[in-house]
């Protein structure tokens, strides 16, 4: 049954979010062409405002795309699950688990593809635009590369373990805190859908919050004890740094996932009250 | 297997539920036995939409129990339990013939050649997408997803609420025809006239609470009455 769901969502799915990736996939192949051709600025030239407002323009709409995406899952689950369309799924015989399962998993495919494809699109994009948005002397644009590179955690390998393990759990992880969301959204006997994006807030604020108390010590501790390694920053301290920050963000946010499911599958088993 | 009244397909005891203040049911005992068609009875706000969705999991009871086969309501219960909601309940992009995979996947009892049949002589085509369809046409459609599986138990809710006096004859005939003799439906309407000749037993539901159970046999007997007049006698404003 599972095998199934799995299928039967994936084929209800893909439409949207496979037409989000090729509007940004298009956008981003009209922008490397224009950077491309680009005349590069004189060195007098400190900034080419232009040049500048339509990376960023690109920069906010490819994001915005890719929140349209959460938006759309999030939509999908509530519409599916809560609504009209609940009454068929409902009375499936398969078990509420395996509802949020398959929905999970799916979601949290088109979020990874997204975001792999936005860093794999932004990567080009920003090397071609960054040389044309102002003057760099010679050797100045491999450190902005190197800041790049050293934000991904350093090296091949680290990198690999960003996109791979640490991001499928952060798509994962993202895709069940608007499940759950909208699941404790639909406790509240009226306002369900305002009910579920303020439960979405708090799980969110208090997700941060709890993060930053437990991050911002090691980062402040990093900053301080290794000030005297300023030359090395970008390529020793950040990369390990960010190298703890996405061990921590793996191993938490698997267990937050848990947690997550398991709300969403309770409410759905014990709590469920269909309009 | 949960304890349960002997030979009934549904044994109901105590259910209550409420919606915040309003109690919607109020200690609803209730058997359904096999092999029968019973109409669930009731003025608007009685509490038989409550009652039918409690009886297939979309609502979580506040007290009581209901079982189906032996079952709590969930996978075993739906897997022979068919369902029609009384609204649009079909995702509109689908087309038809994905429908009839999507049944043809999940409900082992689903009969794919049935609903083909069914679709030909109401002139449905499968490749037609939901959206385009009439309301009533959808409820149709709805209507033969629903009748086409072999289940031990219908529920159907309004089945014949949103379609032209001509559709109703055929879908009642869709009703009453192939179904298992082991298999009961349970049929809520308001238009008890138009279903009375199928009906073996009544329900009526007032308030949340079951005011009479008996035969169509027992009304007409007793109260010299058809279901319909005896029910406009008993609802009366």
């Amino acid at each position: 049954m599972l095998n199934k769901l799995l299928r039967h969502e994936w084929k209800e799915t893909w439409k949207i979010p496979a037409l989000i990736a090729a509007v940004t996939l298009a956008l981003s192949a009209a922008c490397a062409l224009y950077f491309y051709f680009a005349k590069s600025p004189a060195p007098e030239v400190e900034l080419n405002v232009g040049n500048l407002v339509l990376f960023t323009g690109y920069l906010l709409f490819v994001c915005s795309i890719a929140m349209i995406l959460s938006v759309y899952l999030a939509i999908r689950f509530y519409k599916n699950l809560y609504t009209d369309e609940g009454y068929l799924m409902h009375t499936l015989p398969v078990k509420p688990w395996m509802l949020i399962f398959s929905k999970t998993v799916v979601a949290a495919a088109w979020l990874w593809i997204s975001n792999l494809l936005l860093l794999c699109l932004l990567m080009p994009v920003a090397v071609l635009a960054i040389p044309k948005l102002a003057y760099f002397e010679p050797g100045e644009l491999s450190l902005v590369y190197q800041v790049f590179t050293a934000a991904l955690g350093g090296g091949i390998p680290e990198i690999l373990f960003y996109l791979f393990p640490c991001l499928i759990v952060n798509c994962v992880f993202s895709a069940l805190t608007y499940y759950a969301s909208i699941s404790l959204g639909q406790l509240f006997a009226r306002h369900k859908v305002l009910a579920s994006i303020l439960c979405y807030l708090g799980i969110s604020s208090l997700i941060s919050t709890v993060t930053s108390f437990f991050f911002l010590p090691g980062m402040t501790s990093v900053i301080i004890t290794r000030a005297d390694e300023a030359e090395q920053f970008f390529s020793l301290v950040m990369p390990s740094f960010m190298r703890s920050v996405y061990i921590s963000s793996f191993f938490s946010e698997i267990l937050l996932s848990a947690v997550l499911f398991f709300l969403s599958e309770y409410i759905m088993r014990k709590c469920l009250n269909l309009d | 297997m949960n304890e349960m009244h002997t030979g009934s397909l549904v044994s109901i005891r105590n259910l209550s539920k409420k919606y915040g203040k309003h109690t919607a049911l109020k200690d609803v005992s209730l058997d359904i036995p096999r092999g029968r068609i019973i109409g669930l009875l009731g003025p608007n706000g009685s509490g038989k939409t409550t009652l039918i969705k409690l009886m297939n999991g979309l609502l979580t009871p506040g007290k009581g129990q209901i079982l189906i086969d032996g079952n709590l309501p969930g996978v075993e219960t739906k897997a022979c339990v068919s369902y029609l909601p009384e609204r649009t309940y079909l995702p509109p992009a689908i087309r038809v013939k994905q429908l009839l995979s999507y049944f043809t996947d999940f409900y082992a009892d689903f009969d794919r050649q049935k609903a083909l049949a069914m679709l030909s002589s109401l002139q449905i085509s499968p490749d037609a997408s939901l959206k385009t369809l009439s309301k009533g046409t959808k409820e149709k459609v709805q209507l033969i997803m629903v009748m086409s599986r072999k289940a031990q138990l219908y529920i159907l809710d309004e089945p014949i609420a949103g379609v032209d006096p001509a559709a109703r004859d055929y879908i009642l005939k869709t009703i009453i025809q192939d179904y298992s003799e082991e298999a009961s439906i349970l049929l809520s309407t308001h238009l008890i006239s138009d279903i009375e000749p199928i009906l073996d037993d009544v329900i009526f539901l007032k308030d949340g609470e079951i005011t009479l159970t008996s035969s169509v046999e027992d009304i007409r007997n007793t109260y010299g009455k058809s279901v319909d007049a005896y029910f406009r006698e008993v609802f009366s404003c």
